[in-house]
C-alpha cells in the first residue's frame, strides 16, 4: 500500500521470461547470436505466444561511467535519444511507435543504456528501421537540449526532491558503501552539472559510445528468423564502428570495516534504515549462492525476514530489497550490493534492526540451511524465471538476453542460470555468508525523520 | 503532427535542393490475427461464478478470487474497514498461520495476496501450473476461515498507523486524496483512513464487515494460464461449493460532485506543485465512452499527446503529465495529474486548459486520429498479452455487466470513431465550468498564479 514510487522502479525492472518447454528441462529459451561485420550483436528469440514484437538495443554505457563534471548526463544523454535524428524530428520516433500501436521506453542503469518497443508483430521492420537510424546519427539541437534539461530536472524533482524518502536507499546507498568515485557519485547528477551539460557533450558522448560495436539489438516475440536477419544487415550494417575507449577501472576494495550513515529527511515522518554489502564477483559460485540466500532471507513472504521483523517482531510491514535495486542480478557488469531495507517506528532502535539480522546471517552462516527451506528458495526462483524469460511481452527475455550479450558474450546462458543455482550446496551457502554477510562489509544509512513536528 | 507536416511543407517549398531526401520508414508486412481466448463459465449452487481461460506456454497460472465488495460498502463502518479485513484474510487461517500459508504458497512458487479495493476485492496467488488444485483448496480455506486473530489485528493495526504517518508527505497522495474529496463528498470512496480511524478498528467490526459483505453470491473466480480447465473447474466446486451464499451485491453508486471548485494545499518550499485536475464523465457502459476514451488518450493519455508534446515536450514545465478516464460502476471522472516546476504552475495549467480548448473548438486530423486509433488497438492487443491482462479484461466487463461483445467488437469500435467524435466528446463532456483542481504546493508563489482559475485561465 505505500511506496509507490521505490516500487515502481524496482518492478518494471525485476522481470524474467521462457517459451519452449521440454518435459525434462523445463524451458529451454530459443537463442540465435551472432555479429555483424560492424560490431553489432544481435540477439533473436522466437516467442509466439502473442502476435507482438518486442525490439530492444542495449547500448554498453550506463551512468557508472559518465563526464566527471556532468554527473547525471548518461541518463540526460538518454533523454536526447527520442529528441531527433538522422531522418526523424523530435516527437517522430515516439509517435511512429504509438502509430503503429505500440509502446516504448528507454533506462539507465549502471551498465548500460537502453531503449525498447514493443509492438504488433507486423511492425518489427519499422521498428528495425527507427533503431538503426537514431544509432546512425542524432539531430539535436541547442532548443531540445534545454528543453529535456527541464524535463529530466523535473524527474529528479519529483521522484527525490518533492519525495518524502526521495531517493532512498536506490540512489542514496551507492553514494555511501563505495569508494570509487564511478560507483558512488550521483547518479541522477547535480541540478548545476545537468544544467551544464551542452551540445559538444551530447555530440561526444554519442560518438563514443553509441557506435554498434558497443550495443546489442535484440528481437523477442512472433518473428520469422530469415526476414529480422535480413531487416537487421539492411538498416544496421551500414553503420559505422567506432574506436571505443579502453574501459575505467571500476572495482571497488574489500571493505573491512563496518560503515554507517544518517540522513536528516526534511518530509520524513518514520525513520528507516538499509543495510547493504557488496556482493560477490558475477559469475562465481559465491554469486549464485547470494542468490539463494536473497531468496531464503529477503523474497516473498516465506523468506526469514519476513517472518522475523514482519510476523514474529511486527517492527515493519515488509523488508525489501536485494541484488540490485535498479534491476536484478544478472542486468550489472561491475560492483554491486545486496540490500534490505525497511520504514519502522521512532521508538525501535537501528541496533535491535541490525542485531536481529546478524542473527539471521549468523544461522545461515554457522548451520546448513534445510532441505525444505533450500527447496522453497529453488522453486521461488524457477517460477519466477518462467515468467520472467514467457511472460511480460518479451521485456524480461530481452533484458537477459541483451545483458548476458554484452557483458558475457554469450546470451545462451539464459538456459544455464537454472543449473547454476541448483549446483549451490548448504555448505557454499554458509561459506558465502561468512564472507559477505559479515558485519564489516556492511554499510548501514538511516534516514532520520524531520524533528518534532 | 499537424507541426510537423507544416514545417515539411515549408521547408519543402524553400529549401528542397539544400536538404537531403529523408527517408520515410518502411511500413512493415500485414497484420497477424489476434483472437482473443475463450472463456468457460461455471455457477456454482450458491451462486458463485468461474471463468476460466488458457493463455500463454509457460507452466504458470494466475487465480483471481474476486469479491464485489470494498471501499463502497463501509458505509456506517470505521473508514478503511474494508481494506483492512482483507489484509487481513492472509493473515492466518483457523488451520494455517501466516507463516505457514507463506511456506506452502511458495512451495507452489506463488504467494496469497488479498487486498481491498474500491469496488472490487482481491484474494490472488499465482502458482506453477502443477498446483492449481492446491492453490484453490488455499484459496477457498483463506476467504472462508479466516482466524482474525487478535494479535495479528493490533500487529496490523501498527502496521497501518505507521504507513499513514510515512505517506503523508507523498504530494500524489496528499492531491489524490482532496481530489477524491471533491469528487464523492461524502461517499465512503471519497474518504480516507486517519490513524485515529485505525486506532479504533476492532475485531468485532472487521468480523462483521466479513460477514455482511463476504459470501459465495459476491464472488467470481478466474483462472488463467496454461492448465487443464476440465479439472481446475472440477476443483473448483469441490472447495468453494460449500461456502455460505452471504448478502447479495450492494453497489451504493455515488453522486459526482458537479461544480467548479479549487482546493491548494500547503506544501511550503516544495520545488514543484503536484496537480490534479478534472470532472465527472459518463462511465464505460455509455455509447459515447470509446469517444470520451480515444479524446483521453489524443489530450493527453499518451506520451505522443497533445498535452505531454506541450508541457513537457516543448515547455520542459513537467517529467510526466498525463491524463485518464477513472471509470467506476456507473460513474467515472476525467483526471489531468502532473508534476510541474513550481513557478511554472500557472503557465501548465494555462497550457492544458488551452489544449482542451483547441481540441473543443477545431476537429482534429484523420491522420492523427488514426495515429491515436492505432495506438488503441495496439493497446488493447497488449492488454490482452499477459496472464493476469486476460483476467483485467474479463473482470471489467463483469464488474460493468457489459457484454462480451464489448471485447470482441473492441477493435471495430476504435475505427469508427470520426474526427467530429472527437472533438464532441471533448465539448460535451470536458466541461471547463465544471472543473475540479487541486494544486499541492508552495503557497507564496502559486496563490497569484492560481487566481486565473476564475476565468478559466485564459491565454493572453
Amino acid at each position: 500500500m505505500i511506496k509507490k514510487s521505490f516500487l515502481l522502479l524496482t518492478a518494471a525492472i525485476m522481470l524474467f521470461a521462457v517459451a519452449d518447454m521440454t518435459a525434462q528441462e523445463g524451458l529451454k529459451v530459443p537463442v540465435e547470436y551472432y555479429k555483424l561485420d560492424n560490431g553489432l550483436k544481435v540477439v533473436l528469440s522466437q516467442d509466439k505466444s502473442s502476435p507482438i514484437v518486442c525490439v530492444a538495443v542495449y547500448y554498453n554505457i550506463g551512468f557508472r561511467i559518465e563526464p566527471k563534471n556532468r554527473t547525471g548526463f548518461a541518463h540526460l544523454f538518454e533523454h536526447m535519444m527520442f529528441q531527433g535524428s538522422t531522418n526523424l524530428g523530435k516527437m517522430e520516433f515516439i509517435k511512429l511507435v504509438q502509430e503503429n500501436g505500440g509502446i516504448l521506453n528507454g533506462s539507465t542503469r549502471f551498465d548500460f543504456t537502453n531503449y525498447f518497443e514493443v509492438v504488433p508483430a507486423h511492425k518489427l521492420e519499422t521498428m528495425l528501421w527507427a533503431e538503426a537510424d537514431r544509432m546512425s546519427g542524432l539531430n539535436i539541437t541547442q532548443e531540445n537540449l534545454t528543453n529535456q534539461q527541464g524535463v529530466v530536472i523535473n524527474e529528479v524533482k519529483v521522484n527525490v526532491l518533492n519525495q518524502p524518502y526521495g531517493g532512498f536507499p536506490w540512489l542514496d546507498m551507492p553514494q555511501y558503501m563505495n569508494t570509487n568515485w564511478y560507483n558512488a557519485h550521483n547518479f541522477y547528477g547535480d541540478l548545476k552539472d545537468l544544467e551544464a551539460a551542452n551540445l559538444e557533450d551530447v555530440k561526444s558522448f554519442f560518438e563514443t559510445y553509441y557506435a554498434p560495436n558497443n550495443a546489442v539489438v535484440v528481437v523477442v516475440g512472433d518473428f520469422e528468423y530469415a526476414d529480422a536477419k535480413a531487416h537487421i544487415q539492411k538498416y544496421f550494417g551500414k553503420i559505422k564502428a567506432s574506436a571505443l575507449p579502453d574501459k575505467p577501472d571500476i572495482s571497488e576494495p574489500r571493505q573491512e570495516k563496518e560503515k554507517e550513515f544518517s540522513k536528516e529527511d526534511q518530509l520524513a515522518n518514520q525513520p528507516a534504515i538499509a543495510m547493504a554489502y557488496h556482493m560477490p564477483e558475477r559469475n562465481t559460485p559465491e554469486f549464485y549462492a547470494m542468490g539463494i540466500i536473497d531468496q531464503i532471507l529477503l523474497q516473498g513472504t516465506d523468506s526469514k525476514l519476513n517472518k522475523k521483523f514482519v510476523l514474529e517482531k511486527g517492527y515493519t510491514d515488509g523488508v525489501y530489497g536485494g541484488i540490485n535495486l535498479l534491476g536484478n542480478m544478472f542486468n550489472y557488469n561491475g560492483p554491486m550490493s545486496w540490500m534490505a531495507y525497511l520504514f519502522h517506528d521512532k521508538s525501535l532502535s537501528s541496533e535491535t534492526i541490525k542485531s536481529e539480522l546478524d542473527a539471521l546471517i549468523e544461522e545461515l552462516a554457522t548451520k546448513p540451511v534445510d532441505k525444505e527451506t533450500l527447496d522453497r528458495a529453488m522453486v521461488k526462483i524457477k517460477s519466477e524465471f518462467y515468467d520472467v524469460v514467457g511472460a511480460q511481452f518479451g521485456l524480461g527475455r530481452v533484458d537477459l538476453l541483451a545483458c548476458f550479450a554484452l557483458f558475457d558474450n554469450k546470451p545462451a546462458k539464459i538456459n544455464e542460470i537454472i543449473s547454476e543455482f541448483e549446483k549451490v550446496t548448504p555448505e557454499l551457502i554458509q561459506k558465502t555468508a561468512k564472507e559477505y554477510l559479515r558485519s564489516s562489509n556492511r554499510t548501514v544509512l538511516k534516514i532520520e525523520p524531520k524533528k518534532e513536528g | 503532427m499537424k507541426m510537423i507536416k507544416l514545417l515539411c511543407a515549408i521547408l519543402l517549398v524553400s529549401a528542397v535542393q539544400v536538404l537531403p531526401q529523408k527517408e520515410t520508414p518502411p511500413k512493415g508486412s500485414t497484420p497477424k490475427d489476434f483472437k482473443l481466448a475463450e472463456p468457460v463459465k461455471i455457477t456454482l449452487d450458491n451462486g458463485m461464478q468461474a471463468t476460466l481461460v488458457n493463455y500463454g506456454a509457460i507452466p504458470k497460472v494466475t487465480i483471481r478470487l474476486t469479491l464485489r465488495t470494498g471501499t463502497t460498502n463501509e458505509n456506517g463502518y470505521s473508514t478503511g474497514i474494508a481494506g483492512f479485513t482483507f489484509d487481513l484474510l492472509d493473515e492466518g487461517t483457523k488451520t494455517m498461520t501466516a507463516s505457514q500459508l507463506a511456506d506452502n504458497a511458495a512451495r507452489m512458487g506463488g504467494q496469497v495476496s488479498s487486498s481491498g479495493g474500491n469496488e472490487l476485492s482481491n484474494i490472488t496467488i499465482d502458482v506453477l501450473a502443477d498446483y492449481v488444485d492446491e492453490a484453490l483448496k488455499m484459496i477457498a480455506d483463506v476467504v472462508m476461515n479466516p482466524a482474525f486473530n487478535e494479535s495479528d489485528i493490533e500487529r496490523l493495526k501498527k502496521d497501518y498507523i505507521r504507513n499513514i504517518s510515512i505517506n503523508e508527505n507523498v504530494p500524489q497522495n496528499i492531491a489524490d486524496r482532496e481530489f477524491r474529496k471533491l469528487m464523492y463528498g461524502d461517499h465512503p470512496l471519497g474518504k480516507e483512513a486517519t490513524q485515529d480511524d485505525v486506532a479504533k478498528y476492532t475485531r468485532a467490526e472487521v468480523e462483521k464487515f466479513y460477514k455482511e459483505n463476504i459470501g459465495a453470491l459476491r464472488a467470481h473466480i478466474y483462472i488463467s494460464g496454461n492448465y487443464d480447465i476440465k479439472k481446475a473447474g472440477e476443483s473448483v466446486k469441490k472447495y468453494f461449493n460449500g461456502w455460505a451464499k452471504g448478502n447479495p451485491v450492494v453497489k451504493n453508486i455515488p453522486k459526482l460532485n458537479n461544480k467548479k471548485e479549487l482546493v491548494v494545499v500547503e506544501r511550503a518550499g516544495a520545488p514543484q506543485s503536484t496537480i490534479n485536475l478534472g470532472c465527472p464523465v459518463v462511465d464505460i457502459s455509455n455509447p459515447d465512452y470509446m469517444k470520451l476514451s480515444l479524446m483521453n488518450t489524443m489530450l493527453g493519455g499518451s506520451f505522443g499527446s497533445r498535452i505531454t508534446s506541450n508541457i513537457r515536450e516543448d515547455k520542459g514545465y513537467t517529467y510526466s503529465p498525463g491524463s485518464s478516464v477513472i471509470s467506476r460502476y456507473r460513474t467515472a471522472f476525467w483526471l489531468m495529474e502532473a508534476d510541474v516546476t513550481t513557478s511554472a504552475t500557472g503557465p501548465s495549467l494555462t497550457e492544458i486548459y488551452y489544449e482542451i480548448r483547441r481540441l473543443q473548438n477545431e476537429n482534429p486530423s484523420e491522420s492523427e486520429l488514426d495515429g491515436i486509433k492505432n495506438y488503441s488497438a495496439g493497446i488493447f492487443v497488449l492488454q490482452n498479452s499477459t496472464r493476469q491482462g486476460v483476467i483485467n479484461q474479463l473482470a471489467n466487463l463483469d464488474l460493468h455487466e457489459l457484454p462480451s461483445s464489448y471485447l470482441t467488437d473492441y477493435v471495430k469500435n476504435i475505427y469508427a470513431v470520426t474526427p467530429a467524435d472527437i472533438s464532441s466528446a471533448a465539448k460535451k463532456y470536458i466541461d471547463l465550468k465544471k472543473m475540479s483542481l487541486v494544486v499541492v504546493g508552495d503557497k507564496s508563489v502559486i496563490t497569484e498564479q492560481l487566481k486565473a482559475f476564475d476565468t478559466d485561465f485564459p491565454k493572453n
